[in-house]
């Protein structure tokens, strides 16, 4: 296998959900890139589709439940075409995945030490009860967390350890992809802290790469190596955290880095975002930010901009395109 | 009479001070009992915005409620506007409770999903003042309620329900019906945490220019030291049940003088802190998790993960001691 094959590529995925009025498409032409190795964020409002994306790539949703256009693939290899017995392979070997709201991820009647037997049961076909056994208490040590708690109940557990239980829980089987949806919505100002610390610490020590979804922008540009910013279904800007955090090219980056006051610094009143995220029944013709967007222009409301590629960064937006002096390259 | 335009009169009144001392409160927890407010100290003005902080479980929640009286404390004594409103009841609590309002956490279940937005502006408004009022009067105060808090235009929202808003716009309704009543302070637990965050600032502006165009105080719970800094003037940082600093919030931010501050400022999200990683892994100096307050904690109840823990700590309670003008902090460290 190539090294420089990216753990996960999405390329132009559009995802629909089946209402009773029609498909709806929640995510349009989205495309992204996670290296091996490297965090990525993923950002963005509710209802902008950051989960949508993570669901569909890793397969966790289906046809009939959506319909899925575009390609995908996991460490090369092209998730849309997995057969069923191929698919289970991956998850846990090539991929896992944390869900939203972890904390009530685990089984609420099972031990932890059962939980665990069974995904590594279900995912590796070397599966041996002792080694299985070791394997517990590793992931256990390597998140922080006493291995006695191996036998208790989800219940026992305090939100963090809880939250550090189902990332044990993915990394049992030493994937190549962590896929996180809000891992830290529910937690503590300080336990979120301790498990973004923990998640960053071990995905330097162990190498594996992550996609982390939050609606956190101030968190991932803390933490993330490159941020991808969504908006109504589409991806609006992706590039470095860096340079998004201090020269974003997009308004509605600019925009939500703002919605979040700094902690230090001088106080300065701060506009916010007026208006409120478009309606996906009823998605608008052009760009979905123009409604809100404060450099709105004519055209603006009538066509979609195309994402834009200059070097590590791309951005969807009529006004920052004229802004670029000479784009490298115009996707279609 | 100037209520029929309530919204544009600004009051100039200096406002009541709001004194809590020594509150305790607790639950039944099986058979165990939850002290969760623990000897709470706080004092402000109505015409302030002081924020409270702290993590879940700290009692800041609690702490609102029993401002509300919507739990009464066995222990301590609350004052407002000079009078003691710790036992009040009837008609001296339906008083105090039309200058103190709240605005709750989770806007859609704050607002009756079978009520329009109109009858759930009505029924918040002082009893009696409806039936008073000229028809025509009567549109105007419903209007100005939701134009204050940039619901505009306001015929349109008056016809709809709670379902047919968004989340901010829920919100906002809910700051419309806490200010009917013409307070002079809101007590608002975590009123943005459940909002998306494009709409969290909105609604913390409006925040600010009620309290600049009408001088009304709020109490901002909320576990966002950066949101808090944010609006407020000052800020109480609070820990097991009790206040453990307080002070002018740039003074608490910056110069953080408790343990307990200084992991709160550590973990709240700084993105122009990234650049040198070397500092990320410091985050272990604090470890361990709020205490359980079903049991009596011996000393200070930060003892179990203060990196700065000594004898002392284990044995005495600590008081406040001041380290700056208006600004004072409950930690041995503080001692002589």
């Amino acid at each position: 296998m190539p090294n420089d094959q990216p753990a996960l590529s999405v390329e132009r995925v559009s995802v629909s959900y089946p209402t009773n009025r029609g498909w709806v498409r929640a995510v349009r032409d989205v495309s992204l890139t996670v290296q091996r190795g490297t965090l990525v964020g993923l950002a963005g409002e509710s209802g902008s589709g950051k989960s949508t994306v993570a669901l569909a790539a890793t397969r966790v949703l289906a046809p009939p439940a959506v319909r899925v256009e575009g390609r995908v693939t996991i460490m090369g290899k092209d998730m849309f075409a997995m057969k069923p017995r191929e698919l289970r392979r991956a998850r846990w070997q090539t991929f896992s995945f944390v869900t939203q709201s972890a904390m009530n991820a685990l089984n609420p009647v099972m031990r932890v030490r059962a939980q665990m037997h069974d995904a590594i049961r279900a995912h590796d076909p070397a599966y041996r009860r002792s080694s299985a056994d070791q394997r517990c208490q590793e992931v256990m040590r390597i998140v922080e967390v006493p291995v006695n708690k191996l036998d208790s109940f989800p219940h026992q557990l305090s939100g963090g350890q809880r939250q550090r239980v189902v990332i044990a829980l993915a990394l049992l089987l030493n994937p190549e992809l962590i896929v996180m949806d809000e891992p830290t919505t529910a937690l503590d100002v300080v336990a979120q802290r301790e498990i973004i610390a923990l998640i960053r610490h071990l995905q330097r020590r162990l190498g594996f790469a992550v996609l982390l979804i939050t609606h956190d922008l101030s968190l991932l540009l803390e933490v993330a190596d490159s941020v991808v910013v969504m908006y109504g279904g589409r991806v609006m800007e992706s590039g470095p955290s860096r340079e998004l955090l201090h020269d974003a090219w997009h308004p509605y980056s600019r925009a939500l880095i703002h919605s979040f006051p700094p902690l230090h610094g001088t106080r300065t009143r701060q506009e916010g975002i007026p208006g409120t995220p478009p309606n996906m029944l009823n998605p608008p013709a052009g760009c979905p930010f123009a409604e809100r967007c404060p450099e709105v222009r004519d055209i603006c409301q009538q066509t979609q901009p195309a994402l834009q590629v200059q070097g590590e960064r791309q951005v969807a937006c009529h006004v920052a395109a004229e802004k670029l002096a000479v784009p490298d390259e115009v996707k279609a | 009479m100037s209520t029929a335009k309530p919204a544009s009169v600004p009051r100039q009144r200096l406002g009541a001070p709001l004194v809590l001392h020594n509150i305790h409160k607790r639950f039944p927890l099986g058979r165990e009992v939850a002290h969760v407010l623990r000897g709470a100290e706080l004092t402000m003005n109505a015409s302030q915005i002081v924020a409270l902080v702290g993590e879940s479980g700290s009692g800041k929640s609690t702490l609102a409620r029993t401002i509300m009286r919507l739990y009464t404390p066995e222990e301590g004594t609350m004052t407002f506007d000079g009078q003691d409103v710790t036992r009040v009841q009837g008609h001296a609590l339906r008083e105090y409770r039309k200058r103190v309002q709240m605005v709750f956490q989770d806007p859609f279940a704050a607002l009756n999903p079978t009520h329009s937005i109109r009858t759930i502006l009505k029924r918040s408004l002082p009893p009696g003042l409806w039936a008073s009022l000229p028809a025509k009067h009567r549109e105007e105060l419903l209007r100005d309620a939701l134009a204050q808090v940039g619901l505009t235009p306001p015929d349109n929202f008056l016809q709809q329900f709670p379902h047919e808003l968004s989340g901010g716009q829920r919100q906002r309704v809910a700051l419309a019906r806490s200010l009917a009543a013409r307070p002079d302070l809101v007590v608002a637990d975590e009123p943005v945490s459940m909002l998306d965050v494009s709409l969290r600032l909105g609604v913390l502006n409006l925040m600010l220019s009620l309290n600049e165009r009408f001088g009304i105080g709020y109490l901002y719970i909320t576990h966002d030291l950066a949101g808090a800094r944010y609006v407020s003037s000052r800020i109480a940082v609070m820990y097991a049940g009790e206040i453990v600093e307080e002070g002018p919030s740039d003074d608490i931010v910056e110069h953080g003088q408790h343990p307990y501050t200084q992991l709160l400022i550590h973990a709240a999200p700084d993105p122009e802190r990234v650049a040198d990683s070397s500092r990320e892994p410091q985050a272990e100096t604090f470890t361990g998790e709020p205490p359980n307050l079903a049991q009596e904690i011996r000393g200070c109840p930060f003892q179990f993960r203060c990196p700065h823990v000594h004898d002392r700590c284990y044995e005495a309670i600590p008081t406040f001691h001041d380290v700056g003008s208006d600004h004072r902090v409950k930690c041995h460290l503080y001692d002589q």
